[in-house]
């Protein structure tokens, strides 16, 4: 690894090698400017073996039909919007299809209420313009202009975060696959390949809801919380390992009961009933996402490494815990009281994790 | 079908029960529509029963309207279901699903590996869309030999089968017929193509030791709603209207379906335009290339729906299903050679009532019934036992038990012709409806021990004329009772079994074997009474309240001067009671004034103290409330309990009565607008014209007597 290492590491460099070996392996029909066939693409995501040696890493743990679909919407001439509730892997799955499709995950547009239309369509230099008049020279291009000239992915996050004004400019971007520059009387036109992810969260509906002529070009695809605890369980510990890389702590990986410890509990409050479907429970306003227990758990592994003694202990999850489920004070403590009281207490590997809360709490 | 004429066979041998061979001929002639079922049963029981239904793409079908058409030979070559029905161990599964039979476990625990949650899919795709004959059946011969070896060793049912379909060949293959074509589940396969390999006799030796019983086929309609129930696939979708589709249309399908599912779509409100459908073809082709398949199923036209119009859910589709998925087709059997005795007896009936023309229309019609008219009072028995059938022809709006005072009942009827299925479902109960109801109700109440189910059965025993099940339920609830005495299901149950004998006349049924009940249940509940009252919470107590008066009312009905001075015992020992709840107290209280067990001076010291300042207004409120519910009326004629009332509004200050008026004005809503005017007017006038009575109820009655005088000591 070089000296200077980044958080962030985009798909395409992250799992280089897995792209090259599909590349090599990929017989089936490609279209025109894709690097992998939408079967590769699929198996990029889903993971599995890839002849006798190689092992393609899973990238999404859930139905394999949801990604079917979402890489076969890309291949028709229908753009793809990923919904789901927050912390449901929607930008993580927008940036492995799109590495896997063009091998560039970094054409984005991140979605705000405060974005204008220059992010989308083009902006100008206003240097040249001024100097020169307006030109094809003076256009400063927008991250899914220049995906239209590439033919390439690109993904715009949060869409339903943009103004409806604003969004409005895809329109003939999505219709036409050409966005017209009416300074020059020209247009620039999509390059076989071309397409956008776009991202939405269900918690923001009705903030900036698409319009009737913009669901047209999208086909919608829902990733839902996990359905099963075993398969959580298996979300967290992947990307935990994941972020071990990353960061480079050379610390003990979590124990697999304490992850398990902490799924349970999350998928019990959000689901407002115990994972063997006898108590019923009050479920806490706040989300409680997979994304939110992998990052409770990080939490205490830095907890643990730095100031215990390395090994992730129920007292370094109570304090995650807590301020993952305690968002609004008065109710929230409640139901998290009763929580503990009603499944917590009377769970034997859960008893001491229960009287670390019950410290924090009180 | 390309099949059968490539190969031009002069005789097919079917996979099909022996005995449904005389039913042959019917198919593809135009007395039958499909989806029809065969329906076998046991001569003897027709609750033993099987059901082997048809579509128009089951192979064995297309196979046997081919061979009707070109006049070459066809028979079953199964083994006969009469040997079956001998045998309680070989009924399971054969019997009451034969569609399942074609995909046995191993085969779809294959399909699930090759990535198919539908068998039917991953067979279709990987042996059936190919066009030449000989290419896959080395395949398949080898797969189902693989499989056989590896599966349990076929169980004995399977081979008896076996053997039996391969003496069937030997006797085909011994006459004349130059091209036999054996039509059997690829599951079969390896036992039944080396046929000749085989000992004769180690087959027969097999099927010696068969017992066989008489039975009895004829068709039925059935419907795809019932072939998608009983098929139940629990991995995939088993879904007849795409199968019709893809056999219909073939290539043309999906889009079809698609097209279909729009129009389906827009009919409910949806607006989908043909772009949508067509971009959602589109979707559906480039999954099925994505997933290998050669066109699109139905999973792949369900998730291109799903993103392209459903936002990504997948409820949209569940708006369609029944028409999209399931299909409405429903099958119809030409009347020469329907055999559906419950369906001949229905058209006896309904001719004998003069109703005969209802089953010519599927209009829905109101008939109003006289219950003193003989004919229509068999109307209204024949109604109540299709109901216990399931078999909904008429629907009851209205009856003298609804509506008090009338000798009539209101029913909707609509006769449709999946009623014809459930008729035929029902015969398994028997071959008349008489018989049919009545062996179904015995079966019902023999399964449950709840009291309030059986009294409610007694009730439609009795309107269906069934005095064998009144009877037998009768003696079913004496049993019960042995161990719940002291239930207080009773006390809600005996109004309605009072009921019974008030209408037994109007529905001439015998009315000892109710009397003999009651006779035993009353004295039971009325010296339960109590303690059942104190368990009752003041949620409850509206609740309770009401069943009280009904009870009281049923009494009342009997007339029976036991039961009465039992349950005015019972009302005297809850008004003394210091944790019931007020409402019930006070409702006790008023029977027993009402009844004139007590007197006014009496009641009226009861409610002064239930009115006492120190109490909670809510719980007064309460009270009133209860003394009030049977009926409101009182205080315009009663001045003292007007005055007491009055007094304990008067000491409420503003914000307690603001508190406690909906509760009161609950408890007074039981009086009409006149009523209130006349209680209005009389609270306004100052002398009042009523006098109040001031006998005294207890003479002569030693016991109430002692009573009392211990209540007034309190």
């Amino acid at each position: 690894m070089s000296k200077q290492s980044f958080l962030h590491q985009y798909s395409e460099e992250k799992y280089k090698k897995e792209l090259a070996a599909l590349l090599k392996a990929d017989k089936a029909p490609k279209p025109e400017n894709w690097k992998l066939s939408p079967k590769a693409v699929v198996h990029f995501l889903m993971g599995g073996p890839l002849g006798a040696k190689i092992k393609i890493t899973p990238k999404y743990f859930g139905d394999r039909r949801l990604m079917e679909v979402a890489v076969a919407s890309l291949a028709t001439d229908r753009a793809l919007l990923l919904v789901g509730v927050p912390g449901t892997a929607k930008t993580w799955v927008s940036e492995h299809i799109a590495a896997g499709i063009c091998g560039d995950s970094k054409i984005l547009v991140q979605g705000t209420a405060g974005i204008m239309e220059d992010a989308l369509r083009y902006g100008w230099n206003y240097a040249t313009l001024l100097k020169d008049g307006p030109s094809m020279e003076a256009i400063v291009p927008s991250p899914v202009m220049y995906a239209m000239q590439t033919g390439k992915i690109a993904r715009i996050e949060e869409l339903t975060r943009i103004p409806s004004d604003v969004q409005d400019s895809l329109l003939t971007i999505l219709s036409e696959k050409s966005l017209p520059v009416p300074e020059l009387n020209q247009e620039i036109r999509a390059v076989s390949g071309f397409n956008i992810i776009a991202t939405s969260n269900t918690r923001d509906k009705g903030v900036n809801e698409l319009s009737a002529a913009m669901q047209r070009r999208f086909n919608v695809v829902e990733l839902p919380l996990p359905k099963y605890l075993k398969d959580e369980v298996k979300i967290v510990q992947n990307r935990l390992q994941a972020m071990d890389m990353q960061v480079e702590l050379e610390v003990n990986t979590i124990p697999e009961a304490a992850v398990l410890k902490l799924v349970q509990v999350f998928r019990e409050l959000r689901n407002g009933i115990v994972e063997e479907g006898s108590i019923k429970l009050k479920s806490p306003s706040a989300g409680l996402s997979t994304a939110e227990a992998i990052s409770v758990l990080n939490n205490a592994q830095v907890l643990a490494t730095h100031f215990g003694d390395g090994v992730v202990g129920d007292k370094d999850l109570a304090v995650g815990l807590t301020n993952a489920v305690l968002k609004d004070p008065q109710n929230d403590r409640a139901i998290f009281n009763e929580y503990l009281e009603v499944v917590m207490k009377n769970r034997e590997e859960m008893k001491n994790l229960y009287d670390a809360c019950k410290a924090l709490i009180f | 079908m390309h099949l059968l004429k490539e190969y031009e066979p002069d005789c097919i041998l079917v996979e099909m029960p022996q005995e449904t061979e005389d039913l042959f001929q019917h198919i593809g002639s135009n007395l039958l529509k499909p989806p029809v079922s065969i329906l076998v049963h046991d001569k003897k029981d027709p609750s033993r029963v099987s059901y082997l239904p048809f579509t128009v793409f089951s192979p064995e079908w297309q196979a046997i309207s081919w061979a009707n058409q070109t006049g070459n030979a066809v028979r079953a070559i199964d083994l006969p279901l009469a040997y079956f029905k001998a045998s309680e161990n070989y009924s399971k599964g054969l019997l009451s699903d034969f569609t399942k039979l074609k995909f046995s476990n191993p085969l779809g625990k294959i399909a699930r590996l090759a990535g198919f949650n539908d068998p039917e899919q991953w067979w279709n795709e990987t042996f059936e869309q190919h066009t030449a004959i000989g290419d896959y059946f080395p395949l398949i011969e080898y797969m189902m030999d693989n499989l056989r070896d590896l599966d349990e060793p076929s169980n004995k049912e399977t081979l008896v089968r076996e053997a039996f379909m391969r003496k069937q060949i030997r006797i085909a293959a011994k006459e004349s017929f130059e091209r036999i074509l054996v039509l059997v589940g690829a599951w079969h396969l390896p036992a039944v193509k080396k046929w000749s390999e085989w000992k004769a006799s180690a087959d027969q030796a097999l099927l010696k030791p068969l017992k066989k019983i008489k039975v009895e086929q004829f068709f039925i309609p059935w419907s795809y709603e019932q072939i998608s129930v009983s098929s139940g696939y629990r991995a995939g979708v088993f879904s007849p209207a795409w199968y019709e589709h893809l056999f219909k249309y073939n290539e043309e399908a999906v889009d079809r379906w698609l097209i279909l599912a729009g129009r389906l779509l827009r009919q409910k409100g949806f607006v989908i335009s043909p772009a949508q459908i067509s971009d959602a073809a589109v979707l559906a082709r480039q999954l099925a290339q994505m997933r290998s398949r050669r066109i699109a199923g139905i999973g792949e036209c369900w998730d291109a729906i799903q993103a392209v119009i459903g936002q990504g859910h997948r409820s949209i589709l569940n708006v369609v299903w029944s028409e999209l998925v399931v299909g409405n087709e429903v099958g119809k059997v030409d009347r020469s050679i329907l055999a559906a005795p419950l369906y001949k007896d229905l058209e006896k009936q309904l001719k004998s009532a003069r109703m005969g023309a209802l089953l010519n229309s599927s209009d829905r019609l109101k008939k109003e019934l006289d219950l003193r008219k003989d004919s229509n009072l068999n109307a209204s028995r024949l109604f109540h036992r299709l109901n216990i059938l399931e078999v909904s022809l008429a629907t009851l709006k209205q009856s003298p038990e609804t509506k008090r005072g009338t000798f009539s009942e209101l029913w909707s009827v609509k006769w449709t012709a999946s009623l014809m299925i459930k008729l035929s479902e029902a015969g398994v109960w028997g071959n008349s409806i008489e018989i049919a109801s009545c062996k179904k109700l015995i079966d019902q109440a023999g399964k449950t021990k709840d009291i309030k189910v059986l009294a409610s059965m007694l009730g439609l025993a009795q309107k269906a004329n069934l005095p064998g099940v009144f009877e037998s339920i009768i003696d079913h609830l004496f049993d019960i009772l042995v161990v719940n005495e002291s239930s207080m299901v009773l006390l809600e149950v005996i109004p309605g079994l009072v009921n019974l004998i008030r209408y037994g006349d109007l529905r001439q049924t015998n009315q000892s074997s109710i009397l003999e009940l009651l006779e035993r249940l009353i004295p039971n509940v009325s010296s339960y009474l109590p303690d059942f009252a104190n368990g009752i919470s003041d949620e409850e107590a509206s609740l309770f309240t009401d069943t009280l008066l009904d009870y009281n009312h049923a009494l009342d009905v009997l007339g029976n001067a036991d039961y009465e001075k039992l349950f005015d015992q019972a009302l005297l020992v809850m008004i003394r009671s210091q944790v019931l709840s007020a409402e019930i107290q006070a409702a006790s209280l008023r029977l027993l004034f009402d009844k004139k067990v007590l007197d006014i001076k009496l009641v009226s010291g009861f409610m002064r103290k239930a009115l006492s300042r120190s109490l909670d207004w809510e719980k007064t409120a309460l009270w009133l409330k209860g003394f009030l519910r049977s009926n409101p009326d009182l205080f315009i004629y009663n001045r003292s309990f007007r005055n007491l009332v009055d007094e304990w509004v008067d000491q409420l200050d503003e914000q307690d009565f603001k508190v406690a008026l909906p509760t009161l004005r609950k408890a007074f809503s039981g009086m009409g607008r006149k009523a209130v005017a006349e209680l209005m007017e009389r609270l306004d006038s100052t002398e009042d014209a009523v006098e109040v009575e001031k006998e005294k109820w207890v003479d002569g009655d030693p016991d109430l007597e002692d009573l009392l005088n211990f209540i007034l000591s309190d």
